[in-house]
């Protein structure tokens, strides 16, 4: 291999992602890898330490302040975790088509953000969505239109859409009239009509080609995983897959603090391989489980199976935003009669520990709580799908570095940018310590 | 009757100003429609999108002294692109940039901003707010007063960046 100087990529904020985090990437005189790291450098929030103390009562409402995008997926898989601890029967079939509703929303509203207004400027070579509004204003309204139906249901269901309210530990404190629900549909009928069209205007997309060999990870469920799930499948969507129980999860995985992050990164214990969730770890185990209506999208999008190319992420968004609206207008065609509130009060208390996990828009959101006699947290554990991310966009990284060497070096530094925003990192999700030492 | 949309977060030092202000003043006036919006992020476009008078409360970063009161016109606010931000970046100058990217027409009304202290989580708001606060009120009523009366624009406009 000829020599050529050594070379660093780097960007000091990423732009269009959620959080602030740095990455840079490092060749060496012979072209060769010295380093490639993401830095994410927005502070630790200690939730888990805050949660110490505190009242099962009390945690869906403080692990929705983890996030305003995704607060659902913290909602959810901590009232999934808080029952088993507690000893709860499970809840009943209406509060789950409940629970699926309200996280269908979630999945719509993230979604569309990131295709609409954080991925697609770099399809069609802007810097910023308002660059990109001026020129492509129908497609920014769409986007805006989609997610505001993703608000939508967020608010009905959960009281606002930001840190909603009503979730609770066994089902709602308070559930939609029949009514409620029936208004929404008219504009989920046309937001899945302008979600399918989507899909056509991503498929036309020039998309670079940079496949990688991944290790997907995505819950298991009878339906196209979402708020419910009792194992996790661990594959490389080629055939090859291990099915784990969620309670066996951090068995199989490791989550490790580095040097030049505040989040932790996630690899298998086994392999020392890092592995990717998410809408492409998603669709590659579950395909076939998609609402018809998105399989349908799917078929038109130009995806092959395994979708193992970051940058076809916007296409597998588009394809879950059409299953989402797809399934909430089901689900609310269904719920004729309804389901009343349920806030569940455990019969005795007794230490326990409870596991639960779904998916997040980003991917599998594992919590673990342990309640003392009083129903009390003694400890949390929270892995939130960008952290487990971590590790696979630096491998990426490493992945493309042979394919920058030719290119100009604003133009690969782009490049490097483009992958890591690929994921969606939730950033400001992700900051979790395992441990913190202070020297005085 | 005119809309006055209060912004910020409760739960954050001076950010949850505002909101308390808006609660005050506006709670049991029946010509003002409150929405206490939080930090809707791109959802103030669609708490925009009225043909009412709108006042617009936040909390401002300038550089002024804790306390100070600004008063713009909508259509006079200094916008920032969306360019380097998330989600949590996205503001009303940043929102507003993108409506008007989007040709969408602002509603005739104001921004009423109050310099804040601090964001500290979960600690109280800055005894500089709140002595001003009976003061801020009492300017509050005077702007709804000539919103819905007149729809005379503000004639205090302050020359400070919000």
């Amino acid at each position: 291999m000829s020599e050529t100087s050594e070379r660093t990529f780097k960007v000091d904020l990423l732009a269009r992602v959620e959080g602030e985090g740095r990455f840079w990437l490092r060749l060496d005189a012979q072209g060769r890898v010295s380093e490639a790291c993401l830095s994410i450098f927005e502070a630790p929030r200690y939730f888990e330490a805050l949660l110490r103390g505190r009242s099962y009562e009390e945690v869906p409402d403080m692990v929705a302040r983890i996030c305003g995008i995704c607060p659902i997926a913290y909602q959810l898989g901590a009232a999934r975790a808080l029952e088993r601890a507690l000893g709860l029967d499970p809840p009943s079939a209406g509060i789950r088509a409940l629970r699926r509703l309200i996280y269908c929303g979630e999945w719509i509203e993230s979604h569309a953000l990131h295709v609409f207004m954080l991925h697609a400027p770099d399809f069609l070579g802007f810097d910023s969505a308002i660059a990109m509004a001026a020129t492509h204003r129908p497609l920014v309204e769409r986007g805006l239109r989609i997610k505001k139906v993703g608000n939508r249901i967020m608010e009905v269901l959960g009281g606002r859409a930001v840190h909603p309210v009503s979730p609770r530990i066994g089902g709602f404190s308070r559930t939609p009239t029949p009514d409620e629900l029936r208004a929404l549909r008219p504009e989920l009928a046309r937001a899945l009509d302008e979600a399918d069209e989507s899909v056509d205007w991503a498929a036309t997309l020039a998309m670079p080609d940079h496949p990688q060999d991944y290790l997907f990870a995505a819950l298991l469920d009878d339906h196209y995983p979402l708020e419910w799930g009792d194992a996790i499948v661990l594959g490389d969507g080629r055939g090859s897959a291990t099915t784990i129980a969620v309670d066996d999860w951090l068995e199989h995985v490791e989550e490790q603090q580095v040097p030049h992050s505040n989040a932790l990164q996630a690899r298998v214990r086994a392999s020392g391989q890092p592995y990717l969730v998410g809408p492409l770890a998603r669709i590659n185990h579950h395909a076939a489980k998609l609402h018809p209506r998105a399989q349908r999208a799917l078929a038109r999008s130009g995806l092959r199976l395994p979708v193992d190319n970051p940058h076809r992420s916007i296409l597998v968004r588009l394809v879950e935003i059409v299953h989402a609206l797809a399934e909430a207008i089901d689900l609310i065609d269904a719920y004729v009669r309804r389901v009343e509130p349920a806030f569940v009060e455990p019969g005795s208390l007794a230490p326990a520990i409870g596991i639960g996990c779904t998916e997040a828009p980003r991917g599998l959101c594992w919590h673990r709580y342990e309640l003392d006699a009083r129903g009390h947290v003694v400890d949390a554990r929270i892995v939130p799908p960008t952290s487990q991310n971590q590790a696979r966009i630096e491998r990426d990284l490493v992945g493309i570095a042979p394919s920058l060497l030719a290119l100009p070096h604003d133009e690969a530094t782009r490049m490097c940018e483009r992958i890591i925003r690929a994921y969606d990192p939730c950033i400001s999700c992700a900051t979790h310590f395992l441990r913190l030492e202070i020297e005085r | 009757m005119i809309r006055v949309i209060a912004l910020g977060n409760p739960h954050r030092g001076d950010d949850g100003f505002m909101l308390a202000l808006a609660e005050q003043v506006c709670a049991d006036d029946p010509r003002v429609e409150l929405i206490s919006a939080g930090r809707p992020g791109l959802g103030l476009l669609d708490l925009l999108d009225t043909t009412q008078r709108v006042l617009l409360l936040d909390v401002v970063v300038s550089g002024a002294e804790p306390g100070t009161l600004h008063e713009r016109e909508l259509a006079e606010l200094p916008l920032r692109p969306l360019a380097s931000t998330s989600s949590h970046g996205q503001g009303p100058a940043e929102v507003l940039a993108l409506g008007l990217a989007l040709g969408r027409l602002l509603p005739r009304g104001e921004l009423l901003g109050v310099e804040a202290g601090h964001f500290e989580f979960g600690q109280p708001i800055s005894p500089a707010l709140l002595v001003r606060r009976d003061a801020l009120a009492e300017r509050l009523r005077e702007r709804i007063d000539a919103l819905v009366h007149t729809g005379t624009p503000c004639t205090n406009p302050d020359s400070s960046a919000v």
